[in-house]
């Protein structure tokens, strides 16, 4: 280990002349082990002096390798590796993705994965339709192909082709349970069958008027902060009726910032009180009452 | 869990192996070379080249001297590992499956394949381990079974007997000194596609098409576990240090095609040990796993896909904190 008291300068050697006009570096060995260092050198940038004091603790990491191990790292290389440079050659080495292996009791299939399964299996039913009776075979291959006349009315009258599909209002409602059931539906359609007492569908509108006053807006969030540990950090100060971390949608990280609705005004006051400034991670938070954008 | 990805292959991967201590991750794939990478960065140290065909199985002896490896140009290969120079080689009326050494490095068993009018044959070679010196030619023993295929093997605790598993999903124990059949009992429904043994090889884990894989007690070959998949498995090990045990398949190659990487399954399975649960996945292939091997001190493992990769990972915490109530409970 080197003794750092006993070098003269930990500064560059080049500009030791110009730097003339600073005193030495002190270096003083504390009680605890530690060093400090006390250099004084011009900030290129700014150009001011500064004085850097920076505490240095030495630690000595051990580690035992069986020698046999050790000897084998000085290999040289040999095949189709014979003269390579020592360490990974990004030809044959490289360092995948990130990808979690989370051990859980009772591990299932992600349900992701089985709505893609399900969705393919819709596909195939649709794949095939035919013309003149609606079954599932070429309309070439109809049994009923001399009986019926083959023109898109019979398809018309089951509604199994997207082309049908009028805009019309009157033609959703059957769309839903025929088996079109997956072609598009415009916004102000949806959810024109699930309830039928409000026939208008999703409105734009509903974003709008929702009560936003107990709503605070929490950034400066670290981006590894889940929903979860939000939840479990705002829960304390009352009933939490939304929250809503924005998240990257290729990464799924949080981008820092989280909105929170509590069912109370006091609840979202006292959580701004408490937690602005206050630092969790690393991370000073910042949490205000939301504004109207 | 970052893997690191080695592309030393341009055919699907068929085995892996780890030296003793684990720093060094062999690989066979069906192309004809041999790779040899250090385990913790993946860096490759060398090839081993010389085969004529696809090589189907390839292991370390203990002291990491000698490599031997068996190929479908009918031959068993013994290398220099440090040089990459051949130093003996075997030949066969056809390809050969499974090298494997003994405990003490001083045997080699090896499986020749049934084919045109040959018999699948069991070979046991002396082996010295010494670069320089010069091997025996025949088998101190060979046997073999007419009417049932092998298709994996290996050495049980103290060379005691030898473990084979067959085409019709039987398993096998056959007495290492004299190639007496001991016991057989049938196990799985179809093929036995991997046999691994615990560190201590008093029991071993057999994997098969039928989905399933299982636990046997090398003694008495007892089925102690089964885990069940719901894919074909090629491959699956059992790890030290933490009670798990990782599973490797899916799709036959020939149906990759028709799906899509989701549902082919192509993902490295971990089960409990002892409690036979699933309790997680881990992707990356985008082919089915063809081999598994677990490093030696339960840091890590490698896998082997049909779309000619290799993944080394090492585990992080997580993978050692994770414990089911009852372990938690468990009086220190």
């Amino acid at each position: 280990m080197p003794d750092l008291a006993s070098k003269p300068s930990t500064t560059n050697w080049a500009d030791d002349d110009d730097d003339s006009g600073f005193p030495a570096p002190l270096v003083t060995n504390n009680p605890d082990g530690t060093k400090t260092v006390i250099t004084y050198r011009v900030n290129p940038e700014t150009g001011k002096k500064v004085k850097a004091i920076q505490r240095i603790k030495t630690t000595v990491v051990k580690e035992r390798v069986n020698p046999a191990v050790a000897e084998r790292k000085r290999w040289a290389k040999f095949g189709l590796e014979r003269g390579s440079r020592p360490g990974p050659d990004v030809k044959t080495t490289s360092v995948g993705e990130n990808t979690p292996l989370k051990l859980i009791v009772g591990w299932k299939e992600s349900k992701e994965e089985k709505v893609e399964v399900s969705k393919a299996e819709t596909v195939k039913v649709k794949a095939i339709t035919c013309r003149t009776c609606g079954g599932e075979h070429f309309t070439s291959r109809c049994p009923y192909k001399d009986r019926l006349p083959t023109t898109d009315v019979a398809a018309e009258s089951n509604v199994s082709t997207p082309r049908t599909a009028t805009p019309e209002p009157s033609a959703a409602p059957a769309a839903s349970t025929g088996p079109a059931k997956s072609a598009y539906v415009p916004p102000h359609l949806r959810r024109a069958g699930a309830a039928a007492g409000r026939g208008d569908g999703e409105k734009m509108s509903s974003y709008r008027d929702r009560d936003d006053s107990a709503t605070i807006r929490v950034s400066n969030i670290g981006e590894d902060v889940t929903e979860d540990d939000l939840g479990r950090l705002f829960e304390r100060f009352g009933r939490i009726q939304r929250l809503y971390l924005a998240k990257d949608r290729e990464t799924n990280r949080s981008k820092g910032y989280a909105f929170i609705s509590y069912y109370d005004i006091s609840s979202a006051s006292r959580a701004c009180e408490r937690m602005n400034g206050r630092g969790f991670e690393n991370l000073i938070l910042r949490v205000e009452f939301s504004k109207k954008a | 869990m970052r893997p690191i990805l080695l592309k030393g292959h341009e055919r699907p991967l068929t085995q892996l192996k780890y030296n003793r201590e684990g720093d060094l991750l062999f690989s066979t794939a069906r192309d004809k070379i041999v790779n040899v990478y250090y385990s913790h960065n993946g860096e490759r140290l060398g090839t081993y080249t010389g085969h004529q065909g696809a090589l189907w199985s390839v292991d370390v002896d203990p002291t990491s001297t000698i490599v031997a490896t068996g190929a479908a140009d009918n031959t068993i290969k013994l290398w220099e590992i440090r040089s990459g120079r051949c130093i003996h080689t075997w030949n066969f009326p056809t390809a050969v499956k499974v090298v494997q050494f003994n405990e003490d490095g001083n045997m080699l068993l090896a499986i020749t394949e049934q084919r045109m009018g040959y018999q699948g044959t069991v070979y046991v070679f002396p082996i010295t381990i010494d670069v320089e010196a010069k091997q025996a030619e025949e088998p101190i023993i060979k046997f073999s079974s007419p009417e049932n295929k092998f298709t994996k093997a290996g050495w049980s605790y103290l060379n005691k007997w030898i473990i084979t598993g067959h085409l019709d999903g039987s398993v096998s124990k056959y007495d290492a000194k004299t190639g007496e059949l001991v016991q057989k009992i049938s196990v799985h429904e179809k093929e036995v596609t991997d046999l691994q043994f615990a560190p201590d090889m008093s029991y071993f884990i057999t994997t098969s098409k039928d989905k399933t894989a299982k636990i046997l007690d090398t003694k008495n070959l007892k089925v102690m576990k089964t885990f069940v998949a719901d894919a074909p498995l090629n491959t699956g090990a059992i790890t030290p240090t933490k009670d798990y045990v990782i599973l490797g398949g899916g799709q036959d190659a020939k149906d990759v095609t028709t799906t899509g990487s989701r549902q082919g399954k192509f993902e490295a399975r971990f089960y409990h040990k002892i409690f036979e649960d699933e309790i997680g996945r881990l992707k990356g292939h985008f082919g089915p796993l063809n081999t598994i091997a677990v490093h030696p001190a339960g840091t890590g493992f490698a896998s082997g896909g049909e779309d000619g990769y290799v993944r080394v990972h090492h585990f992080d915490k997580s993978y050692f904190d994770f414990l089911y109530d009852v372990e938690r409970m468990r009086p220190e």
